[in-house]
């Protein structure tokens, strides 16, 4: 990565939930992660491996257990009330579903005005325009803001998100699965929408997804999660091309290609069983349960592996990542 | 060639609703043969699951079968009576759908909904209906079928719950499976567990397999044969290889451009279809794919197209074509 300064900085971010009888969800354990200024990052996983809530650390909808957000320099995690809110205006997020993220008794005009009131940034006519050019930079007629959500389909629902969350001109936007609850034909429509806002207002991205032919699409660098951990980092090309983690080469071998002939010469990188429960996660390296590669018990059930660089800007976190076989 | 063990003809489907008529499925036409895996592809709404639901006539109020024939070894399940039709169900083509959750009774154990959907076709004493149902979990690969069979859905994962519906639909060997969307609720991993077991069951039962999905690349992964529909018709259909490498509907093709591929360039822009599916109590005029379509000529906007050869065994129905639209901008097809 350039020798830039980060926008964001996540330093040893844990967050856990109670899951009742004492119980706890170990959702992010000791995260640690940079995004800088312009760039995609990509963060891929299953379900329940802790994508969307450490997305929702770093804008801190959700405050951390222990660890630190820095943005712009600053750590959110120490700030409160007034200061809190005036630098999360930089950071924005897209949420999955359009049909829930919307107020049904609002106006299209009233959703996307609603962070310009909050911050008392305009009022009046400037308010009204402004509301109007942002329909118009996400593709939507101006005219549409007396509409309600219900008039609008799912992609152009979406859209209205989007135009909400670039109303306060931020610098980061957080989307969480923006399109995984759209059609096939409107995704396209949304992932070139964001990939032209980004280059027009300098955005800087961090697209949560489960799909990874639509990260490596849209990202610049891959980070790939297994069970509230960041199991492998590295730039989109090189994680496709050379993954060092044996779970995202299973990840990959996964994805069907839509091309039969290369479908049926593939070998799928079968994992047995499905993910354990993040209550009690499986000791050393968490993966070891499924791991094709692993050795048991030594290293991998007694040890936990770092995320260290296995290669120029390439980083994974397994004892032995020399092993994952190369190319999909 | 062996007979068909299906044959769809015609087949229309309409909602009657307060709004209007809407005309989901309009004059669907494909043969399905012992064994074989047949994809029908297409986007919300374009009528693929209600085909699937009028196959079995499944489909619910103010829906219901108003043309067209669907015929099963030679007889016609739209005339059936009620309970000719339930003999069908279960026995001879059986069907999963997406949210493995809601089709499972949460109150019951796996284990006796099985055991249900084997008596419900065949007198068999309780003992073996529960031995019956311990080895199609071993059949689907539940691990320690023997204790599994005895546990409540919410025990199992989603994957596993998945699995128990396949169980229960191969209870008694029907020719055909349909499977709606079946891992579309599943996380990539798993999707290639359940995919991996649906292809082993067609080959070693030769239980022919209808797969409903949006998702191309499990089409290609599975099948042999593709239906495309659009807005409640089917514009392409052909041989797997074939729609995938040379597909010839613009809508097809649009498709297959608007999906960001594993090992595709990645800076490549997809290709995005404008505009949205039509709404079907009111389908535009001539071709309904024509106010989306970047080929379209005069003729689409008026006069509808058939279905007509556009390779071997490979049928389009469009005015245009991809062959022609793309030799007309200078590009050369594979």
């Amino acid at each position: 990565m350039p020798d830039r300064a980060p926008l964001v900085r996540v330093e040893d971010v844990v967050k856990r939930f109670p899951a009742g009888l004492g119980a706890t969800v170990k959702a992010v354990e000791r995260v640690s992660l940079e995004i800088y200024p312009g760039e995609t990052v990509g963060l891929v996983g299953e379900s329940g491996c802790g994508k969307s809530t450490l997305g929702r650390l770093i804008t801190q909808l959700l405050p951390v257990t222990s660890g630190n957000v820095f943005f712009d320099g600053v750590d959110l995690t120490k700030l409160r009330g007034e200061k809190l809110r005036q630098k999360r205006r930089q950071l924005q997020m897209i949420f999955q579903d359009p049909y829930s993220s919307l107020n049904p008794r609002m106006t299209v005009g009233d959703i996307i005005a609603e962070p310009l009131e909050n911050f008392g940034l305009l009022r009046g006519r400037a308010k009204d325009q402004r509301v109007q050019e942002l329909l118009k930079i996400v593709g939507l007629n101006p005219y549409f803001n007396n509409r309600y959500p219900h008039e609008f389909s799912g992609g152009q629902r979406q859209r209205i998100g989007i135009a909400r969350a670039l109303a306060l001109r931020p610098r980061l936007i957080v989307a969480d699965e923006p399109i995984s609850a759209l059609d096939v034909s409107i995704q396209a429509q949304i992932i070139n929408l964001m990939e032209d806002l980004q280059k027009e207002f300098q955005l800087t991205y961090l697209f949560i997804a489960h799909d990874l032919s639509v990260v490596r699409h849209i990202s610049d660098r891959v980070m790939v999660m297994y069970l509230g951990k960041i199991v492998e980092v590295a730039d989109s090309v090189e994680i496709y091309r050379n993954p060092r983690h044996p779970y995202t080469k299973a990840l990959l071998s996964a994805i069907p290609i839509p091309d039969p002939e290369i479908q049926s010469t593939r070998r799928i990188v079968a994992l047995t069983g499905e993910i354990p429960s993040p209550v009690n996660p499986p000791s050393g390296c968490r993966f070891h349960t499924r791991c094709p590669i692993a050795q048991l018990p030594t290293p991998c059930a007694d040890q936990e592996p770092l995320l260290e660089e296995k290669a120029r800007d390439h980083r994974a976190a397994c004892f032995f990542s020399e092993k994952v076989p190369v190319a999909v | 060639m062996s007979q068909p063990v299906l044959q769809v003809k015609d087949l229309r489907t309409q909602f009657f609703t307060d709004d209007g008529v809407v005309q989901a499925v309009d004059g669907v036409s494909f043969d399905l043969n012992p064994g074989e895996t047949l994809g029908i592809v297409g986007e919300s709404g374009c009528g693929k699951s209600v085909t699937a639901l009028s196959i079995l006539r499944l489909v619910q109020e103010p829906g219901r079968i108003v043309g067209g024939q669907i015929l099963f070894r030679g007889s016609d399940i739209v005339k059936m009576s009620e309970e000719e039709v339930r003999e069908i169900r279960g026995q001879d083509i059986a069907m999963i759908f997406q949210d493995p959750l809601s089709s499972l009774n949460p109150v019951l154990t796996v284990g006796f909904q099985i055991e249900e959907a084997i008596r419900a076709h065949r007198h068999v004493p309780e003992k073996m209906a529960l031995s019956e149902a311990v080895e199609l979990l071993k059949q689907v690969r539940i691990p320690a079928a023997e204790s599994r069979v005895h546990d409540y859905p919410h025990q199992f994962s989603g994957g596993m719950r998945q699995r128990a519906m396949i169980a229960m639909g191969l209870a008694n060997r029907p020719s055909i499976l349909i499977a709606d969307e079946p891992t579309t609720a599943l996380d990539v991993t798993v999707q290639a567990q359940i995919l991996e077991l649906l292809r082993d069951l067609n080959r070693d039962l030769n239980t022919a397999i209808i797969l409903i999905t949006h998702n191309m690349g499990v089409v290609a992964g599975l099948c042999t044969r593709v239906l495309v529909m659009y807005a409640g018709r089917v514009v392409e259909s052909g041989p797997v290889e074939r729609i995938f490498k040379n597909p010839q509907h613009p809508y097809t093709w649009s498709l297959l451009q608007s999906i960001p591929r594993l090992d595709s360039d990645r800076h490549d822009r997809l290709l995005s279809i404008e505009g949205l599916p039509p709404d079907l109590i009111k389908p535009p005029h001539g071709c309904r794919f024509h106010p989306r379509c970047q080929f379209k000529i005069n003729r689409c906007l008026s006069d509808d197209p058939v279905l007509m050869d556009v390779g071997p065994d490979q049928e389009a129905a469009c005015w245009v074509t991809m062959r022609r639209a793309l030799s007309k901008n200078g590009e050369q097809l594979a």
